[in-house]
């Protein structure tokens, strides 16, 4: 796959000697920023979209990458700009407070029976939920909990101080465990995997 | 009594610091409301982790890179054509500057319309009769009758 990407970025640009290079290191973490795309959209379309995107700008400021840093990271951290970028640009973007969880409603569509929900099922619902999150929750919710990034490599990619990182993760969680509850107590009982 | 709150979600994680953690793990022995909440935390956290992994479509990356090629190029021949229309504006700009005219007051224009056209008056072969002319009309009657000449 790399070798793939690296000959559709050398073939038509002979000048530009960072392309292979680029496209290296963009096939590695592949699949890494595939599912935090995936997981800030919830679309697999408007993934591949805001990853053209993302990968638009890095190639621009890809003299400014310092080798030897991870590009995982600072790959992901243009992917969250650009998302933020989009979302602002919707108008999507609302104020969230826990005091004012939406109702069980924003979730239950499709909600399956938790007591005969096999593992694969809770995608639907738990994707929902993430949606829901506000995106700073979100973020964080996917890059420690999906992708096991520790706080310290979430804060780098979000900017932000550690101490953030486990607040958005805590608050995070604590509105995923109302919109999540029937699964949450299902899985206490153990009756889930 | 305090009860922690987002040390909560750390403590599930392991990421205290080990006096935070001893905090954390007094507390919980005699709160049952926070020994809930790491519950439901650990709970949320396993079924967010069990939902499976989606898989790119194969085809994805590859869609990717040629964008971002495309967008490199179109990129270049934009600054190209910038380029060139620049350089062709300052290169016409050079060349009309020798035959530009030279600003002129209006003062000055007049003075050269008026020297012209005396120059012209006076070429004419009729030009001292009609001085005479009006010489004889506008002076005295006992200057206009002298009799002038050389």
């Amino acid at each position: 796959m790399a070798d793939e990407g690296a000959a559709i970025l050398q073939g038509a640009a002979s000048a530009a000697d960072a392309a292979p290079q680029f496209a290296e290191l963009l096939s590695a973490c592949w699949p890494r920023a595939y599912r935090f795309a995936y997981r800030l959209t919830g679309d697999p379309e408007e993934a591949e979209e805001l990853l053209q995107q993302a990968a638009e700008e890095a190639f621009r400021a890809f003299g400014r990458f310092r080798p030897g840093t991870r590009f995982d990271r600072w790959f992901l951290r243009i992917v969250y700009t650009s998302f933020l970028d989009s979302v602002r640009r919707a108008r999507r973007r609302s104020l969230f407070s826990l005091d004012q969880l939406p109702s069980g409603a924003l979730v239950a569509e499709g909600w399956a029976d938790p007591e005969t929900a096999v593992e694969s099922s809770l995608d639907g619902p738990v994707q929902r939920a993430l949606l829901a999150l506000p995106v700073e929750y979100r973020s964080a919710v996917v890059l420690v909990d999906l992708l096991g990034y520790s706080y310290e490599e979430a804060a780098q990619i979000l900017r932000c101080p550690v101490g953030t990182i486990r607040s958005r993760l805590h608050r995070g969680r604590l509105a995923l465990r109302e919109w999540l509850r029937p699964y949450v107590d299902a899985l206490k009982r153990g009756e889930l995997g | 009594m305090k009860h922690p709150d987002a040390e909560l979600s750390a403590y599930v994680d392991g990421v205290l610091t080990p006096e935070e953690a001893t905090w954390i793990a007094a507390h919980l022995a005699t709160c049952p409301a926070c020994r809930a909440v790491v519950e439901d935390l650990r709970a949320v956290r396993s079924l967010v982790r069990s939902v499976p992994e989606p898989e790119p479509d194969p085809g994805a990356l590859a869609r990717t890179l040629r964008h971002v090629e495309g967008s490199r190029i179109r990129r270049r021949s934009r600054w190209r054509a910038v380029w060139v229309a620049a350089a062709a504006a300052a290169l016409a700009l050079l060349l009309q500057l020798p035959w530009m005219p030279v600003p002129r007051s209006d003062a000055a224009e007049e003075a050269i319309q008026l020297r012209h056209h005396a120059r012209v008056t006076l070429a004419h072969p009729m030009a001292e009769v009609a001085v005479a002319t009006f010489l004889s009309s506008a002076l005295p009657a006992h200057l206009a009758e002298t009799e002038w000449g050389p």
